[in-house]
């Protein structure tokens, strides 16, 4: 043993250098000391986010507690940015200890490379990969990804797959770009194949399975293809045939495998219905043979049941579809033999034993009507409805028995049948009180007066089973996630019920932080001030649901997510994590179309005439979001026409008008959501337009601010002001029909405010079925303001759409609407064509003085909107259409409509509409007899951007002018219901 | 001392001095409180997890099959719970609990040792309850969906018991003492492939990613 000495000294020196690292003390020597210092350290640096080093538990000066250290784990592992985490504790002095977390950021792969392999190859394994591992799996999953794109490889033939992982920073903290390099080797080639089947049908097979000798061996491609040539044999009436496709591994390990084919294509399957006729376009569905692919026995029993039910719907009660199978020649021939036997017919229905309910309450349900064809599952629903009136009524024991009898038939083929439903109604049960036991949380009496049953309401089970769900539901939403609830029933004496839930409540788990994840522009504050879940407040089931369709309704992010987020521990509070992947900050939209209809002409005479025409149209807005993470937005949005215009008055008689760019908008808007600290929101916005109307067209600029809240209940109240300049310009009306203002003001400055109020409850904007409109507006212009010429302008309307019962319901729509205005007196001095005063008889200036709305906010109506019958504007009065029937507006409006849409048939609904209205020179011409009636009908189609709408108005009172005539007809062409 | 053994004994003698003055400077100052042994679907699975649950003995004759370390054991408690908590269990019976926390009691020999052994691992009274609860849960869970592991056939038990003859032999187990064993044996070893199956099932579904230490 001469080298023990040695040895032994160097295990002294050994355990003498050991010595000499600092002594540590144990963990629990540590617990309980004050806290001197705590810090984060992500690599080499110390983290100094301040929203991270809130969620640090331990803190300056409290006592190290080991659950505070398990609390700061888990909230930084559930903030998403950190994955291994290690805390340290070391002795300051006597009583003090230093903690120090040395945090590793979480990485994931934001972007996945697949290297070495083709475009579309690549694309198929990311798409793969993140179906199998999400969109951004985390680093250390990595190898589990390469080992998954290996398998991939192997399965297509190429055993010796080599993939290299290499991840590398992509700009982002916590994220990765992984790449992937796929060395696929050399792939197994296709060695001898051996064919095994009937020539006839094995013919070119080899090829078809790609599998000539010496060309790649891709197992998935092999085995797609295989139950495709499998299918095929099937469709061609082998339905049991059988294709297998078998690789002889040891070959496979050599580089070329052989490969076995065999073919069973079984019998050739012949199905003959024969009997009473069987409609062509049923059998498929009832003898499901083709699509099933078998004949089997059980498949063919199930065929005969389904021909044998079919027809009894039919009312063939005693109808019979014995199936047999013959073998002949390699055919097999499957017969059904229909045999549907007589019709029956209902002949009466009645009742028996109905004693505590009257008549007029079950007769409803009785839907079977005398000469209706007799189907004894209907009989069975309503017996079912019947016994569900009663139950509801609190007779929980009632039992319906129907008994059907069969009078002499006096013909052979048809049946008559009576239905009798016999009652027994057993005792009344009514509920004496219902209990809540164990309730302590949330007020048993609050509890009680959210459920469907109470003291002296008929007992009903199923309500029973539903209010002990609204008991637990409840429960959930005050944070107590495994409250349970243990309903029982005490009959009593006298056939009342005692109703006792019995609640375990649970823990309470609170929220405990609000972790935001994801979110690199938005700031967190402004996530946190849009969700209902705060810290300290229940962790409920609806909170969650609700904050987070908040957070989607901002636009803001792609996907939210929030969940609660798991703690190691058991205690009460619970971090919730929310998890946004943000939306592109700048947003662009356009799109393009067509106006196809009537557009009002100005014809060769002069006068107004409908055109049709075709006006293309697009717009394109670009949106920047989110400003300054707060959701403030900025957006650019521009919209052009081109339309066939007429020349104006002023462009002279030999002018002809044009083709041209001569409808557009933009417009620049300034969204501030939640402005000035309320739940309202604020958007300022700059316009330039230009118009076009039946009778004068208009450029228009201005500004406008608005401030709009949403209220609970569906209600949305607005406030404006709006400033702009409009200029009339293509004036088609005659001058002398002209309007003072209009002569005096054909540029017009106004500045208004306006406030509106309004309660949609549609269940769908472009398509409503059910729900309300209501809404009022009220606009002042006054001069005080400095705008030129001052009015007052309301206006309301109010929709209703009703669906009418059955199982395809027809929807009816009807609305009004209703506007007036006045404009306020104001004196213009009169001039002549030079500028000059004009005087009047006694040598003082002329004044004329207007009180008039500026043509621009006028009343007008005709179109696809409002009255159907006319094209755009062109419904008036006498006072409100020149001598050519140009429109000139007016200062009251009235339009009523209504509508009955059919139900949508393979996508396309009808609908006949009447309209109705009129525009009024001044608000106390309004008069509804001279209202101007319309009807007519529409076709509407579901296309994939809404309902596709085309109606044919007709006029009820076609009406001449001086130089020509009205057209009686009028189509329209547009998207979304009229109203 | 040939000159061979001085040369090696030196070279020993060096690397061994070099040793602890290197582990002294990579180790970090301070000692190591907790750390994260793995994230499971989002939760973190805790060295003082472990070490409560080791401590306590909890782990022993738990539920699931038997996993080679403690941290993988919690990480399939883990995926069990998850499972569990979404058909909303009932509470187990609290006479259950009452045993189990006894056993606890009883395995720890004193309050004290127990309270401390609560406190080192950041946990409370409340949280080995909440264990136990949680524990009892997966147990139910597992008895109701692995209750059809099924009997054993007849020819599957004569030949565990001619393949565990020896072991038989030294329990005196014969006869129908034999292939009561074997059945049960049988029975427990198919309940585990199939609980198997299904964390490794779990694995796939749920995101877990280790630490090693």
């Amino acid at each position: 043993m001469p080298r023990l000495p040695m040895l032994r000294l160097a295990v002294v020196v050994a355990l003498s250098g050991l010595s000499a690292v600092p002594a540590f003390a144990d963990v629990a020597d540590l617990l309980g000391r004050r806290i001197t210092d705590v810090r984060l350290i992500a690599g080499a640096a110390a983290v100094d986010d301040a929203a991270v080093l809130a969620l640090v538990e331990t803190r300056l000066g409290e006592p190290l507690r080991m659950a505070a250290i398990r609390q700061t784990i888990d909230h930084l592992v559930a903030l998403g940015r950190y994955a291994d985490i290690r805390v340290f504790g070391e002795a300051d002095g006597a009583e003090g200890v230093r903690v120090r977390y040395d945090v590793v950021p979480l990485a994931r792969a934001a972007r996945i490379v697949v290297a070495g392999v083709a475009g579309g190859e690549a694309r198929s394994v990311r798409s793969d990969l993140e179906e199998q591992f999400g969109a951004e799996p985390p680093e250390a999953r990595l190898p589990e990804l390469a080992a998954a794109i290996a398998t991939r490889y192997r399965g297509r033939g190429y055993p010796a797959v080599k993939v290299d992982t290499h991840a590398a920073p992509n700009g982002q903290p916590g994220r990765i770009v992984a790449t992937f390099t796929v060395t696929p080797g050399r792939q197994t080639v296709v060695g001898r194949v051996q064919v095994d089947g009937p020539a006839a049908l094995t013919t070119g097979l080899v090829a078809k399975l790609g599998l000539q000798a010496g060309r790649p061996l891709d197992r998935e491609s092999l085995a797609t293809r295989t139950e495709e040539e499998r299918d095929a044999l099937r469709a061609g009436g082998f339905f049991e045939a059988m294709l297998s496709v078998t690789v002889d591994e040891a070959s496979a390990a050599g580089g070329a495998a052989d490969v076995t084919v065999r073919v069973d294509p079984g019998d050739k399957v012949d199905v003959v219905f024969a009997g009473d006729p069987l409609p062509g376009d049923r059998r498929r569905s009832l003898v499901p043979i083709e699509r099933l692919r078998s004949v089997e026995e059980e498949v063919l029993e199930d065929a005969s049941r389904n021909i044998e039910q079919y027809l009894r719907l039919e009312g063939y009660r005693a109808a019979s579809a014995p199936v047999a199978r013959t073998r002949n020649g390699g055919v097999l021939r499957v017969t059904f033999t229909v045999s549907r036997g007589p019709l029956h017919v209902v002949r009466r229905v009645h009742t028996s034993g109905v004693t505590a309910l009257a008549p007029a309450e079950l007769e409803p349900l009785l839907k079977l009507r005398d000469g209706e064809p007799f189907v004894e599952a209907r009989v069975n629903t309503v017996a079912a409805a019947l016994g569900e009136s009663y139950r509801v009524r609190g007779f929980a024991a009632v039992r319906v028995t129907p008994t059907i009898t069969f009078p002499a038939a006096t013909e052979p083929t048809r049946v008559p049948v009576d239905v009798r439903f016999q009652v027994v109604e057993g005792p009344r049960s009514m509920v004496r009180a219902v209990r809540l036991e164990g309730a302590s949380a949330l007020a048993p009496a609050t509890l009680a007066a959210e459920l469907g049953l109470g003291a002296g309401k008929p007992f009903y089970r199923p309500q029973f089973v539903l209010d002990r769900e609204t008991i637990e539901r409840r429960y959930r939403n005050a944070g107590f996630q495994r409250a349970t609830v243990t309903p029982s029933i005490a009959p009593d004496p006298d056939g009342s019920v005692t109703i006792v839930y019995a609640v375990n409540e649970g823990p309470q788990t609170l929220v405990d932080h609000v972790l935001v994840s994801g979110a690199t522009r938005t700031s967190p504050d402004l996530i946190r001030r849009e969700i209902t879940l705060r810290p300290g407040s229940p962790l409920g089931y609806d909170a969650i649901i609700e904050s987070q369709q908040r957070l989607s309704a901002l636009g803001l992010f792609r996907r939210v997510r929030i969940t609660e987020a798991p703690h190691a521990g058991a205690g009460r509070a619970r971090d919730v994590l929310i998890e946004v992947e943000e939306a592109p900050a700048t947003g662009l939209t356009y799109g393009g179309g067509l106006e196809i209809g009537p557009f009002a002409r100005e014809s060769a005479e002069g006068t107004a005439t409908d055109q049709f025409g075709i006006a293309p149209r697009g717009f394109a807005q670009v949106t920047r979001r989110n400003l300054f993470g707060k959701n403030r937005s900025i957006s650019l949005l521009a919209s052009a026409s081109l339309r066939p215009t007429d020349p104006g008055d002023e462009e002279g008689p030999d002018a002809k008008g044009g083709y041209g760019l001569n409808q557009y908008r933009v417009v620049s808007t300034f969204r501030e959501p939640r402005a000035f600290g309320t739940a309202g929101d604020a958007q300022l916005s700059a316009f330039i337009e230009r118009g076009i109307r039946s009778s004068f067209n208009f450029d228009r600029q201005g500004v406008r601010a608005d401030y709009a809240k949403r209220f609970a209940n569906r209600l949305t109240v607005l406030g404006r002001y709006s400033y702009d300049f409009t200029s009339l310009f293509d004036t088609k009306i005659d001058v002398e029909d002209r309007l003072l203002i209009d002569r005096l003001f054909p540029q017009v400055r106004l500045s208004s405010v306006f406030g509106s109020v309004l309660r949609d409850s549609r269940d769908d904007v472009l398509d409503p079925q059910r729900g309300t409109v209501l809404g009022s507006d009220l606009e002042l212009a006054l001069r005080a303001l400095s705008s030129e010429v001052g009015y007052i302008k309301s206006f309301g309307q109010a929709f209703a759409y009703r669906r009418l019962p059955g199982s395809r319901p027809f929807v009816v729509a009807a609305g009004l609407r209703l506007g007036v205005a006045r404009g306020f007196e104001r004196t213009v001095p009169r001039v002549d064509g030079n500028g000059q005063p004009v005087l009047d008889a006694s040598g003082q200036q002329a004044v004329d003085v207007i009180a008039d709305l500026p043509a621009s906010e006028r009343f007008f109506t005709g179109g696809d909107s409002t009255v159907r019958g006319f094209s755009l504007d062109r419904l008036g009065s006498e006072a409100t259409l020149d001598s050519d029937g140009f429109p000139t507006g007016g200062n009251a409006l009235i339009v009523l409509n209504g509508e009955v849409r059919t139900p949508h048939v393979k996508g396309v609904g009808l609908v006949a509409f009447v309209d109705s209205g009129n525009v009024f020179r001044r608000a106390s011409d309004l008069n509804l007899g001279e209202l101007r009636t319309t009807a007519g009908l529409g076709v509407r189609y579901r296309s994939p951007l809404g309902p596709l709408r085309f109606d044919v108005g007709f006029k009820l009172d076609q009406r001449n002018f001086s130089r020509g005539s009205e057209r009686r007809v009028v189509y329209h062409l547009s998207l979304g219901q009229a109203f | 001392m040939p000159a061979w053994a001085r040369r090696w004994g030196a070279a020993a003698l060096a690397v061994i001095m070099l040793m602890p003055t290197a582990a002294a400077q990579e180790r970090p100052r301070g000692e190591l409180l907790d750390r994260t042994l793995a994230v499971v679907g989002g939760a973190v699975v805790l060295q003082s997890d472990a070490q409560f649950a080791a401590s306590l003995g909890l782990l022993d004759g738990g539920v699931g099959p038997a996993a080679p370390d403690v941290a993988t054991k919690l990480v399939d408690r883990w995926l069990m719970l998850h499972e569990v908590a979404r058909f909303s269990p009932a509470e187990p019976a609290t006479a259950a609990v009452t045993a189990r926390l006894d056993l606890v009691r009883l395995r720890m020999g004193s309050v004290a040792a127990l309270d401390a052994a609560l406190a080192r691992s950041g946990r409370g009274a409340d949280d080995l309850d909440g264990w136990i609860r949680d524990d009892l849960r997966i147990a139910a869970y597992l008895d109701q969906r692995f209750a059809s592991a099924g009997a054993p056939a007849d020819a599957d038990v004569t030949a565990w018991i001619t393949s565990h003859a020896d072991e038989l032999a030294r329990t005196g187990a014969t006869g129908a003492d034999a292939a009561r064993v074997a059945r049960e044996r049988l029975v427990l070893a198919r309940r585990t492939d199939l609980i198997a199956d299904w964390l490794a099932d779990l694995r796939r579904r749920i995101e877990v990613v280790m630490f090693p230490g």
